[in-house]
């Protein structure tokens, strides 16, 4: 479904990617685990494609209708419309815009461009409710406006109902577990345990292993100095849970 | 030729009319002569250094009949209603007190001309001790009219003391394609003891932004002891459209306060030009303006604040926040502070600034294309004026009234 190739990245002219490799299927939860300043975010907001970063060498291919098509020459917008999602380390606040109103207009948005049906108000309140019950999340999030006035455990737990409500065939959830206690830990990753199937992906980026206490994953990278240095399945992420990532690096 | 001039044959065909109390031929003429020794505004006048006025001294205008009407939700025997003429024969005196007052409030060309062409519009009267609790609606507007015309209608409110109103004004500027229209209505209003007054100030949905209709609309309000004002005001289009409010606390314990909201597109310029003047002490005033602008399109937005001498406790605040998306877009943000008192507590802010590239792309990451996430950003950025209004009631008839206050619009 994804296949980056020798990716090499810059902000402001200084190199954070220095070749990375990775593939990921349809199905599978990958990890990608690292130091502070080892890459892991500029990964993730390449793939969504912030404007901010410039890909200096490589490729990052994706899936659409079957076919491999290069994913750097899509908009943002058009790779979330093509079932891309990241969730924000730093979900932005947005005065003045309900969070309802933002989710009808990302799902409509993403309806239209696969030739589905927009749901009205009333139509997408049922929906949204639904979405809610199963991942556990109180009804008035939905008045709130967007992230303003949100704690961080809530932040996070709102990026996971809009995955919900728009069922990306890639998440990339970065440091979705940053700033969480025990407790939000636990439901953030309930919920992304939920929204788990065969027919979708997810690159799970974080810094702690004890978000993969309740994930597991089936494959585990270990990003350092913007390349990945090792590969293995859940017993690596143990690994740097025991010795660090000095004894890896 | 000189525009002014145009407005010659106008003052003297209007002067010849006989059935009409001699008081107003007394009004009108030293105001003509006023209007044409003084002229319309160029750069060089600082209230209108934004607004370049040339276009419509360049067009030809015959003065047209106000489309004018004002109408109660329900009927209110507290309230009455008079065409200015009929009010200019029966309630002289509440005319001329009304008018003397509002000139002393603000002055310009355009309400020198509104002087001198005296007679259309209403005198709206709301007896002592009255809470309308319905709305009354004042509309202007120039629609469908044949040929190049201009209207210079007056409306007079009075609320006698201890009165509740709420009053929608709306303009609405629409001439046929390709002629030239100027719609400039001046309303004065004034606010005995303990009176308060709703006001919104709007523009109907169905106004499109057409190449030559001019809106220069004004707004004067005297408010005597413990009255209160509260304004709202949104603007968008016509090609030039000038918004000015002029209020004076003359009372003791006054209270203004104003919000107001721009989006301008295309070619579109709109002014606001606020002017509170603190005549008295203990007077509140408050101005929250937020402005968009896309495009080409210019907003201005100049408020001044004036606190006159030996005033105690006198408590002014003054916000502007703007946003700028077109590329050639413009937005001119001017406050001015005048303090001749020394108790005073005054404020002021202003901003200008463009949508921050993480929240574009945040709404981006969600499928959101980047022309839709702008204009959701920047309706958001507009409504915050709204969900600033605390004094509820008022708010629920923003929300209802005026357009920028709909979800949605």
């Amino acid at each position: 479904m994804l296949e980056i190739l020798d990716l090499h990245a810059s902000v402001n002219e200084t190199p954070i990617l220095k070749g990375v490799d990775l593939t990921v299927k349809e199905g599978e939860l990958h990890a990608i685990m690292g130091p502070n300043g080892s890459g892991k975010s500029t990964l993730s907001k390449i793939i969504a494609g912030h404007p901010s970063f410039r890909v200096t060498k490589g490729s990052v291919k994706y899936e659409v209708n079957f076919k491999m098509k290069d994913l750097l020459a899509l908009s943002p917008d058009e790779r979330a419309r093509e079932g891309i999602f990241l969730a924000f380390q730093y979900p932005v606040e947005v005065p003045g815009v309900s969070n309802f109103e933002f989710l009808r207009a990302a799902f409509n948005a993403a309806a239209a461009h696969q030739g589905g049906e927009e749901m009205d108000v009333m139509e997408f309140n049922d929906f949204v409710h639904e979405k809610l019950r199963s991942i556990g999340i109180d009804e008035e999030f939905l008045s709130r406006q967007l992230n303003v006035e949100f704690s961080g455990g809530e932040k996070k737990r709102n990026e996971i109902l809009q995955m919900a409500v728009l069922s990306p065939r890639l998440a990339i959830l970065d440091e979705t577990d940053s700033g969480l206690d025990v407790d939000s830990l636990r439901e953030v990753a309930a919920g992304i345990n939920k929204l788990r199937s065969p027919q979708n992906a997810m690159i799970l980026i974080t810094h702690y292993q004890r978000i993969l206490n309740y994930i597991v994953p089936d494959k585990v990278h270990i990003l350092s100095g913007g390349k990945i240095i090792r590969s293995g399945d859940y017993e690596l992420a143990k690994e740097v849970e025991e010795k660090g990532y000095e004894h890896i690096i | 030729m000189a525009p002014e001039s145009d407005f010659i044959t106008a003052f003297e065909s209007l002067n010849k009319t006989t059935n009409l109390p001699l008081w107003i031929a007394a009004h009108r003429l030293p105001a003509q002569k006023a209007f044409l020794a003084k002229g319309f505004p160029t750069l060089k006048d600082e209230e209108w250094k934004y607004t370049n006025l040339k276009d419509i001294g360049t067009s030809k205008f015959s003065l047209g009949n106000t489309q004018g009407n004002a109408h109660l939700d329900v009927s209110d025997p507290n309230i009455t209603i008079d065409p200015l003429e009929k009010a200019c024969l029966e309630k002289e005196t509440l005319v001329q007190f009304a008018i003397k007052l509002s000139s002393q409030v603000a002055q310009n060309a355009f309400s020198l001309l509104n002087d001198a062409l005296l007679g259309e519009g209403f005198l709206v009267h709301v007896k002592k001790g009255a809470k309308v609790g319905n709305t009354l609606h004042l509309t202007h507007k120039i629609a469908q009219a044949p040929q190049a015309s201009a209207i210079f209608p007056r409306n007079i409110v009075i609320l006698e003391e201890g009165t509740e109103l709420c009053l929608v004004e709306t303009e609405e500027c629409s001439p046929t394609e390709g002629e030239t229209a100027l719609l400039s209505p001046l309303t004065d209003i004034i606010l005995h003891e303990n009176a308060t007054l709703m006001y919104i100030k709007t523009f109907p949905s169905s106004q499109e932004s057409t190449t030559s209709s001019f809106v220069i609309s004004h707004t004067r309000c005297h408010l005597g002891k413990n009255a209160r004002l509260l304004g709202f005001v949104d603007r968008a289009g016509p090609k030039l459209s000038r918004e000015g409010l002029s209020v004076m606390l003359g009372g003791n314990g006054s209270e203004v306060r104003l919000w107001g909201l721009f989006h301008t597109r295309g070619n579109e310029h709109l002014d606001y030009n606020v002017n509170v003047e603190h005549a008295a002490s203990f007077t509140v005033s408050r101005q929250f303006f937020k402005g968009v602008a896309e495009d080409n399109s210019r907003g201005v937005f100049c408020g001044k604040i004036r606190v006159g001498h030996g005033l105690h406790k006198v408590d002014a605040r003054q916000l502007t926040k703007n946003l700028i998306l077109g590329p050639t877009a413009e937005i001119d943000a001017k406050p001015h502070l005048e303090i001749n008192s020394d108790d005073v507590k005054c404020t002021h802010g202003s901003a200008i600034g463009k949508l921050r590239d993480e929240e574009v792309f945040y709404l981006q990451t969600r499928g959101i294309g980047r022309q839709k996430a702008e204009s959701i950003l920047s309706k958001a950025f507009t409504r915050e004026v709204i969900l600033a209004i605390k004094e509820k009631r008022f708010q629920e008839n923003v929300r209802k009234h005026a357009r920028g206050g709909k979800d949605g619009s």
